[in-house]
């Protein structure tokens, strides 16, 4: 079969003994960016962008892949020990995980986590391995009309990632595609907002907004509530002794939920905008809902936390299909991660799979190693990990902020950027502290051009008449599509009461057979 | 520490106060830069000559919705109907005072960056940061300010060879 022949190539490009150091690399710092207080994985994507410019293409986009799902994995150490996700994908593992802890079972919760992770991460790439090439066959038939579509579609998953607070939401984006519009217009030539300056010619560069917002704005927002005044209560891992490891039972308790978990995870994982965070919550309502015992959960099952985090890593491998396949950045880390294939001239999108095989196979099979790295470093560095969780913000904070200035001065030598960085920070401070949503802004400044660049050239082929998008069949069928999408937010919620109450009912059919039971 | 101030009156009594607060000035200032975006569009070419989309088309669709959108929000933000989120138990207060010193500090970093070079700029930023959030360990702060300084540049110089300014250390 041609996925095994491109999985072969791709692993075969993968095992250099550099490739294989970069993924441990990137494992390894997206664990420690997990850990950390008040970084998350999109921050910690933005702030080692700048490590991996010195890099080959296709070695800088392996290690940040590894980073984003070693940082997936990071957080819910913290969620276990101290009660804090490290960001949102992991609120669901702080619901039993710290219950476990506890009642002095870390050890035991954290290593069923890796297991989790391991399990739905190898699960993702197996199902990544079989969706994206049939979405990239698909969508290689598409012309300027449909990349333009699908372009708007992924703008309109903005709608799903900003929720409720639609307008602050689309007036993020709009400031996305404000930045975007800075610099030299394709089409004609002529300058745009770069008011005689040199260093604005090229347009502005991505990676001191991402840097800026993410890194240095969640900074900004943690010392504004007064994170440097924390004193972290932290439960203990304890070292190798037999209560390090789950018991039979956990490992009976925890198999179906990691299951179910991972593949629940792909799926939702998939669809632009739901991502980990709705995956993990889904999942756990899943579990709660289908448990013999839901009495138990809040209060320390370990099916409630071996259930979500399968589904927040297989949801971080389902993001990867709309990433590479259509260029649809899903969640602010993998927008971050899009920043970096265009960064190094990769254009993610139909092409991308046919262009570039082996850079697109060989990303793919990084995850399967890259998952093997992780659950070794999971289990056997833990406490190592749990350390870096110790660390207090108010050391952290001034040394990531120089992180972030000598990242950003490094990309083009320009301390313009660096302050452009700064300034975002602060925008970005303000954009979390009143409701706005910086994710948005990054994804409408990385989709804005791609936008206006596929827009142009369909007019150029009808003459400038819209009803082009119309007349293509394709194009009808993602014009539907795209309502769908609009329509999505308004029918999730009954679609997800309908399946809550048909979970319930087979929880309270269950039930009797529990008591039967001896 | 700021007080918790109560909540805007419930709609039943009708007496809505007008109030400007921090979140209206953002406001304020993000339509006072939306409306400059919008006005410099206004004078690009919507369409070229050849009847191609122009330069304009894109920035005048962005302002105009922006300045829209940003209009309500600020009269939104008038009527405080989007009300801030509640302190929970954990509430540390608020330190916008700390927060400026350590943008200000930032600032500063980067005007003096390359005046100072990487090293010697980035030791005096985190032996002074670490100085204001964490004073009970000054000598950690020193060992860590100029220890993590050095560790960073040789990253970033020696082993990716990132072209960081010496400055006042021509010997690096």
């Amino acid at each position: 079969m041609d996925v095994f022949a491109d999985l072969g190539q791709g692993i075969l490009a993968l095992l250099t003994v550099a490739n294989v150091l970069l993924l441990a690399a990137g494992v390894t710092l997206g664990m420690i960016v997990g850990v950390m207080p008040g970084l998350g994985p999109s921050a910690g994507l933005a702030v080692l962008l700048p490590l991996t410019f010195g890099l080959d293409p296709t070695g800088a986009i392996i290690m940040l892949a590894a980073v984003y799902y070693g940082a997936m994995y990071g957080g819910t150490i913290t969620s276990v020990l101290i009660n804090t996700p490290g960001e949102s994908a992991t609120v669901a593992s702080t619901f039993d995980g710290y219950p476990l802890a506890r009642q002095g079972r870390a050890g035991p919760a954290l290593v069923i986590a890796a297991i989790a992770s391991f399990v739905a991460g190898t699960v993702g790439a197996v199902l990544i391995s079989i969706a994206a090439p049939i979405t990239a066959a698909v969508a290689s038939s598409f012309g300027p009309p449909e990349l333009f579509l699908v372009v708007v579609a992924g703008l309109l998953t903005l709608i799903v990632i900003i929720g409720r607070n639609w307008l602050l939401g689309a007036l993020s984006a709009l400031i996305g595609f404000a930045l975007a519009t800075v610099g030299v217009d394709i089409g004609g030539g002529s300058q745009r907002y770069t008011f005689g300056s040199t260093e604005l010619i090229n347009g502005i560069d991505f990676i001191p907004v991402a840097i800026g917002l993410f890194g240095i704005g969640e900074i900004l927002h943690t010392l504004w509530r007064g994170g440097h005044l924390e004193r972290i209560g932290y439960f203990t891992v304890g070292s190798r002794g037999r209560a390090f490891w789950p018991s039979r039972e956990d490992v009976r308790e925890s198999r179906g939920p990691i299951l179910r978990g991972s593949l629940l995870g792909f799926v939702v994982g998939t669809a632009p905008g739901a991502g980990a965070t709705v995956a993990s919550l889904m999942s756990y309502n899943l579990e709660k809902s289908v448990s013999r015992r839901p009495e138990r959960f809040g209060k320390g099952a370990m099916a409630g936390l071996a259930g979500p985090e399968a589904a927040n890593n297989a949801a971080s491998a389902g993001a990867m299909v709309p990433l590479l396949t259509l260029g649809i950045p899903g969640s602010a880390a993998t927008a971050v991660l899009i920043g970096g294939f265009l960064m190094w001239g990769l254009q993610p999108g139909p092409l991308l799979m046919e262009q570039n095989p082996e850079f697109a196979w060989g990303l793919i099979a990084s995850m399967y190693l890259g998952n093997v790295m992780l659950l070794l470093v999971n289990i056997f560095c833990i406490p190592a990990f749990a350390s870096i969780a110790r660390v207090p913000f108010r050391v952290l904070a001034p040394v990531i902020m120089l992180l972030c200035v000598v990242g950003t001065y490094s990309v083009n030598g320009s301390t313009i950027e660096v302050m452009i960085m700064l300034a975002c920070g602060v925008l970005g401070f303000f954009m979390r502290r009143y409701g706005m949503s910086p994710a948005a802004l990054v994804i409408a400044l990385v989709l804005g051009p791609l936008a206006e660049e596929t827009l142009r050239q369909t007019m150029i082929i009808s003459g400038g008449d819209f009803t082009i998008f119309v007349e293509r069949t394709t194009s009808r069928v993602l014009l539907i599509a795209m309502v769908a999408l609009v329509l999505l937010p308004a029918l999730l919620p009954r679609i997800r009461r309908a399946i809550a109450t048909r979970l319930a009912e087979i929880g309270r059919r269950r039930a009797p057979e529990r008591t039967l039971e001896p | 520490m700021t007080a918790v101030e109560p909540d805007a009156a419930p709609a039943a009594d009708g007496a809505r106060r007008w109030q400007v607060g921090a979140r209206t000035v953002f406001f304020g200032i993000l339509l006072v830069v939306l409306a400059g975006y919008f006005q410099l569009a206004l004078g690009m070419e919507w369409r070229t000559a050849a009847g191609r989309i122009g330069p304009g088309f894109f920035p005048r669709i962005i302002g105009g919705i922006g300045v829209v959108i940003t209009l309500v929000a600020l009269l939104r933000s008038l009527r405080r109907v989007e009300p801030e989120s509640e302190p929970d138990a954990t509430d540390l207060g608020r330190h916008p005072r700390t927060m400026a010193v350590v943008v200000a500090a930032g600032v500063v970093l980067a005007a003096v960056f390359t005046v100072l070079g990487a090293l010697v700029s980035g030791a005096l930023f985190l032996l002074g940061c670490l100085w204001l959030l964490n004073r009970e360990h000054p000598v950690l702060n020193a060992v860590l300010g100029i220890g993590l300084a050095t560790g960073l540049y040789l990253l970033f110089q020696t082993l990716l060879n990132a072209g960081l300014p010496a400055g006042v250390l021509p010997f690096l």
